[in-house]
């Protein structure tokens, strides 16, 4: 309802342009993808795309679709039912177990493949101890499973939070009028909090399309497969830069009809008050079934991954100086999620204006989650190299001397791709943060005297600092498990944690790959904690006591 | 006399160690009435309401629906399977669905859209039967919570106070509504409210609650000119109380004596004055001041300080010239003044 | 918020700064430390020892960025003029040929340097040299198939191997260069009607790298297999029992003795057409090929050393030489390397 023309000049009330920063994130976000669609666009066709349209093209859509298939159902069914559980129902450990369920997001799904093919594959110890009835975790169901082992936090926090906070007495109709609880629940709770558990979907769906690591690995022929293969096998940037466009249409039509479902479900936010659930509270033997059955996606996706390289890792002693490489890591993603919460909040702001610029800003953003890593590198590359080529000449016009900058050899490469990749992922959570610092609240502290800078030291940083800190220490652990583009982008001697493990996995030196596997793990799980109790702690706050 | 629809007995339900929601709730249900549970909040009028639902158990007590025990002994009767309808206090309106599959959502059939546009109609929302709860006023989501839980034909309906969260206005022409469906309907109704007004306007039996227990039943009538005890006056209007002692079959309070044969000498009684019992005569010398004034419309509601210092409510139909600092006279009538035995 | 850009512009900037690679400015600065920048495919442990024995013996510190072989060429070529890329390894000679037609290697006169190195494995137009050599050959099972029941390359697409073959996916470089070599030799067509025999022999679809495919044949899931040599010599020279018992379980053959031999790779090295330092790039090609060097290679990588009369000590190797090698120059796996991988996406080959 707030007209822009109203709206402009609150925001320039504040006193710094929050609009500006926001064009910058979305600048940051959408380069690399603008410059792969120009790639795309003007360069020379030669007949690469057609051969592949005949032969391998058919094989990439299916199994890329096949694999967000798999992981969509498996994260959908994992994800609601655990988060029904713990929003809903009380059982032994439940409280517990309410933030530990999302840990299994600090663990990059190509560890988990890693661990997983081999305790499965011809020779491993599942394989033998069942002598071959264990299937062998391959191909795109085994990357649709891998995501859903460690991607199914997102359907289950956001299923939590739609299910803790929807009007518990829908679901109490619906057995008055005479349904059982299965019935209740399927036309009630469930279709309530469709929109929630579709959001969460669509991120899953987007990162199984994105990856590269696992679906490598566990030999799976997706379309980032065929995109990488385009480009270093057949040496065609273009049309591995066409590919691309393809993967971004896809992610994008993810995208709208996630936001057009969600347009659509406006309606279904409960109007007027409600009441907070009261918990159907399991006894005996149910309980004990519930708590097993929450505690079998920790044992898939952290125990036994972990486990099983920790083994492998104490028998194949790894001899590379992993210390540099932590560091490495850990300096990216530091400096990433730092940045990326700025951008985050900023374009937070901006949208609080509703200007049309800042809508579009944060839209643009949300771009670079779509697209792969490799995706992203190869527009990085190609805008640094040509601004290098812009730069160079002039430079060496004004001064007479070389540019001293190799803009493609440093770590701000490696920023720049990761910043366009995630600090979308920052904006979300800055919004949600943000929204608890209503307009009356402003109006408050301003009728109190307070300028609009201490409004925002005094008031609103209190409230939004620790969404913000979730927002970036969600950057953190991405860009601790980020491959592709990190392998391309990389200063000299500049390992990370996750190159390492990549580089000997696919070398079938799992040993070695084991300690930088656990590693990156480890010190995800530490903010993930963080994480997981703030996010726990926020929707359990008023609905569950 | 006929079999009450539900019978409800020593009903006890306690969630933490520290409040009980209901300590022995007693309850009939006759079939085709309109019962009004009336009661402060925190009373245990909702707890009550969910485990007649079947939505709650009881942690002892009899539900009994017609001949059949819903609550034991062996497994509680689930919700599903007891014909008992619901309105609850936010209406729970499906938001997923619009109006005519909300109302047919508890219906079966090939012709169950039929049915809902029907009942729909019968609430005069037949024209909103595809909008959305969300696009719906406050008073059309009661009405379509309503034909809702009416539309299977229940054998009890429960409504959790249905009229709260609705200006004035609307809320006496939606209470008139409610009360012509439900009679419509034949159905036997259960209505919880925190508004005496609105109680004694729509029940045929009234029934107060206090502290987890049903304190007095009867017709509103009967419950207004006769309450039980001081709590039971309090819950249906304003009411000054006075303890005294039984002397000579009365009791002598600071506005006269109250006759009160049926006690015996000596007992410590409350003498419930409702305000319409102090009919006040100016008089310059009177033994009472008036010490506040207020006009409610039609009366003129005062406060009256009596020789004792005890303060007493009063009301007079207006106009009335008297002010704050005038002194009258009164009159006792004796019909609105209700001795009881003391609750201690 | 001018302000906040400026520190975010500057933060970048050092950032930038702060990694950079010595490029021929810094070089005058730090005359006193040399160094020499490797772009290297290869990540062998005996690399790390190679490279340490290297800077032991010349003084010249190695800053080494390892890659993929693909994505180190697109890096290079992306840098241009301003690419501080001295060498540039690869562990496939098809790699080593798109550098050099992407224009990313110096000529240089390997006359010298590579002076006992085998002419097929030496760039003819002389921008890259090898410096360790790799046979793919077929394993088969030491129970289930007889000696000579299988000899050739063209053997494996026969019928009666249907369902009792395991080879690792397309994507792999070594595939594509055994490809390569089928289509020098026998044409196009030939090689197609040999690969979709092959796709029809599989007895499950491409999964795992070259140990799984021996792991495979260990496990009874086929009985022919097509490795690099020196996978078989890391399973049986390995500290763990399940990979010795896999090792055990085959027997190695070097096939087409009697025509034309075995398919040889080769890792190779060039010189950078933009090196900063191309005197110390000299000094590194030449230790490569150096007997400490190669003797590095043969006893912890199992790689065939290049130059003869090296001294090394690797039993399992030894066992598996002398053997005929194709004499064909591998620059040939290079140039039939499209060829080869459209031939794969047309047989279905994943």
């Amino acid at each position: 309802m707030a007209v822009t023309g109203t709206a402009a000049p609150r925001a320039a009330q504040k006193g710094f342009n929050a609009t500006s920063l926001a064009v910058v994130a979305a600048l940051i976000c959408a380069a690399p993808i603008l410059a792969v669609a120009w790639i795309a666009l003007t360069g020379d066709t030669g007949d690469y795309l057609a051969h592949l349209a005949q032969t391998r093209l058919p094989t990439y859509l299916t199994h890329s679709a096949y694999v967000a298939g798999v992981a969509a159902l498996g994260t959908g069914l994992l994800g609601t039912s655990l988060g029904w559980l713990i929003a809903r129902t009380q059982f032994p450990g439940r409280e517990f177990l309410g933030w530990v369920l999302i840990l299994p997001l600090a663990v990059p799904a190509y560890v988990a493949a890693y661990a997983w093919l081999d305790l499965s594959t011809a020779g491993g110890p599942l394989y033998t101890a069942t002598n071959g009835l264990f299937p062998t975790i391959r191909g795109s169901w085994g990357a649709g499973l891998m995501f859903s082992f460690v991607l199914y936090p997102y359907v289950y926090l956001l299923a939590r939070d739609a299910f803790a906070s929807q009007s518990a007495d829908a679901y109490d109709a619906a057995r008055t009028l005479g349904s059982p609880p299965w019935h209740a629940f399927m036309h009630t709770a469930l279709p309530m909090a469709r929109p929630a558990i579709a959001a969460g979907l669509a991120l899953v769906m987007m990162e199984s399309l994105a990856d590269y690591g696992t679906v490598s690995h566990l030999g799976a022929p997706t379309l980032s497969i065929g995109l990488v293969r385009a480009w270093s096998g057949a040496g065609s940037l273009v049309d591995a830069a066409r590919l691309s466009l393809v993967l971004v249409v896809v992610a994008l039509l993810i995208f709208g009809l996630e936001r057009a479902q969600r347009r659509r479900a406006r309606s279904v936010t409960a109007s007027g008050k409600t009441r907070p659930a009261q918990r159907f509270v399991l006894r005996g033997w149910k309980g004990i079934a519930a708590l097993s059955f929450c505690l079998l996606p920790l044992a898939l996706g952290m125990f036994i991954p972990l486990g099983r390289l920790a083994y492998l890792a104490l028998s194949e002693p790894s001899t590379t100086n992993l210390l540099d490489a932590s560091l490495n890591s850990l300096t990216l993603a530091i400096t990433a999620a730092i940045i990326a919460a700025a951008l985050g909040l900023s374009t937070a702001y901006a949208l609080r204006s509703k200007g049309i610029i800042a809508t579009m800003s944060a839209r643009a953003a949300g771009l670079g989650y779509a697209v792969p890593g490799a995706v992203a590198a190869v527009g990085v590359i190609a805008i640094l190299s040509g601004t290098q080529q812009i730069l160079d000449p002039i430079w060496r016009d004004l001064t007479g001397a070389v540019f001293p900058i190799l803009l493609t050899g440093g770590a701000a490469a490696l920023i720049f791709a990761y910043l366009s990749r995630f600090a979308a992922a920052a904006i979300g959570p800055a919004e949600s943060a943000l929204s608890r610092v209503t307009p009356a609240l402003d109006g408050a502290a301003r009728t109190l005297g307070a300028t609009p800078l201490q409004t925002a030291r005094r008031v609103h940083w209190p409230l939004i600092v620790g969404g913000l800190t979730s927002a970036g220490l969600l950057v953190f652990v991405e860009v601790l498990k980020e491959l592709p583009a990190t392998m391309i982008l990389r200063p000299f001697n500049y390992d990370t944690l996750a190159v390492i493990a990549h580089s000997y996995a696919a070398d079938e030196r799992l040993g070695e790959a084991a300690m930088p596997s656990i590693l990156i793990t480890l010190v995800a799980l530490l903010p993930m904690v963080f994480v997981a109790r703030y996010l726990s702690s926020r929707s359990a706050g008023g609905q569950d006591r | 006399m006929s079999t009450p629809i539900l019978t409800i007995r020593g009903a006890r339900r306690r969630y933490n160690a520290d409040t009980p929601a209901l300590q022995g709730a007693d309850l009939e249900l006759q079939s085709g009435t309109i019962t009004a549970l009336l009661g402060p909040s925190g009373s245990g009028k909702s707890t009550l309401l969910r485990a007649i639902a079947g939505l709650e158990p009881l942690d002892s007590g009899e539900i009994i629906g017609g001949a059949q025990s819903w609550n034991g002994p062996g497994p509680a009767v689930p919700p599903e399977k007891r014909r008992v309808g619901m309105v609850f206090q936010d209406y729970a309106l499906f938001p997923h669905l619009n109006a005519i599959a909300n109302v047919a959502f508890g219906l079966n059939g090939s012709d169950k859209k039929k049915r809902a546009l029907a009942q729909l109609e019968a609430a005069e929302l037949g024209h909103k039967a595809n909008a959305y709860p969300h696009e719906l006023s406050g008073g059309e989501q009661q009405r379509v919570a309503l034909a809702r839980a009416l539309a299977p034909n229940p054998a009890i309906v429960l409504l959790d106070e249905p009229f709260s969260g609705l200006d004035r206005r609307l809320r006496s022409e939606l209470r008139a509504r409610t009360i012509a469906s439900l009679k419509a309907a034949g159905a036997t109704a259960l209505i919880v409210t925190h508004d005496a007004e609105e109680a004694m306007a729509v029940a045929d039996q009234l029934a107060l609650m206090g502290g987890g227990r049903i304190i007095q039943t009867g017709t509103p009538d009967e419950v207004w000119m006769n309450p039980a005890s001081a709590a039971a006056a309090r819950l249906l209007g304003d009411v000054d109380v006075y303890t005294g002692q039984i002397a000579n079959g009365q009791v002598s309070t600071p506005l006269g004596d109250v006759p009160a044969p049926d006690f015996k000498p000596g007992q410590l009684v409350d003498v419930l004055v409702r305000p319409a019992a102090i009919s006040v005569i100016p008089a310059d010398d009177g033994a009472y001041a008036v010490t506040q004034r207020r006009s409610t419309g039609a009366e003129l509601a005062m406060t009256l300080k009596a020789a004792d210092g005890s303060n007493w409510r009063a009301s007079t139909p207006a106009p009335c010239d008297l002010n704050a600092g005038d002194r009258v006279n009164i009159k006792l009538n004796q019909t609105f003044v209700t001795v009881t035995n003391s609750a201690g | 918020m001018k302000f906040a850009s400026a520190v975010l512009a500057t933060a970048a900037l050092t950032l930038t700064a702060c990694s950079q690679p010595d490029s021929a400015t810094s070089d005058t600065i730090q005359s006193e430390q040399r160094v020499v920048n490797v772009f290297s495919a290869r990540h062998y442990r005996s690399d790390e020892h190679v490279y340490a024995a290297f800077t032991a013996a010349t003084g010249i510190d190695v800053n080494l960025i390892g890659a993929n072989g693909d994505q180190l060429i697109e890096r290079v070529r992306a840098d241009g003029e301003r690419s501080p890329a001295d060498v540039i390894i690869t562990v496939d000679a098809a790699r080593l040929h798109r550098a050099e037609e992407a224009g990313l290697f110096a000529r240089t006169d390997f006359s010298q340097l590579a002076a006992g190195v085998s002419d097929h494995l030496i760039d003819p137009d002389g921008y890259w040299v090898g410096f360790t050599m790799r046979a793919r050959v077929i394993a088969y099972s030491a129970d289930r198939v007889a000696e000579g029941d299988i000899t050739t390359y063209e053997q494996l697409a026969d019928p009666r191997w249907a369902g009792r073959v395991c080879i690792r996916e397309s994507g792999n470089a070594y595939n594509q260069s055994l490809m390569a070599t089928m289509v020098a030799k026998s044409g196009e067509e030939a090689a197609e009607a040999w690969a979709a025999g092959i796709v029809a022999n599989m007895a499950r679809p491409p999964q795992g790298g070259d140990r799984d495919q021996l792991r495979g044949i260990a496990a009874g899931i086929c009985d022919v297999a097509v490795v690099n040599h020196y996978y078989y010599a890391m399973l049986a020279n390995s500290g763990q029992e399940a990979d010795q018992d896999a090792a055990a379980a085959s027997v190695l053959l070097f096939p087409n003795q009697d025509d034309s031999g075995a398919h040889v790779n080769i890792s190779g090295v060039g010189i950078a057409a933009n090196a900063p330092h191309s005197a110390e790039a000299r000094e590194l090609v030449a230790f490569l090929l150096s007997a400490d060097a190669q003797r590095l290679f043969a006893e912890m990588t199992h790689e065939v050393p290049v130059i003869d009369g090296v001294e090394w000590d690797n039993a399992v190797l030894e066992a598996m030489l002398p053997f005929r090698e194709d004499q064909r120059n591998v620059s040939e796996l290079g140039d039939q390397n499209a060829t080869a991988q459209r031939i794969f996406d047309r047989v279905g080959w994943q």
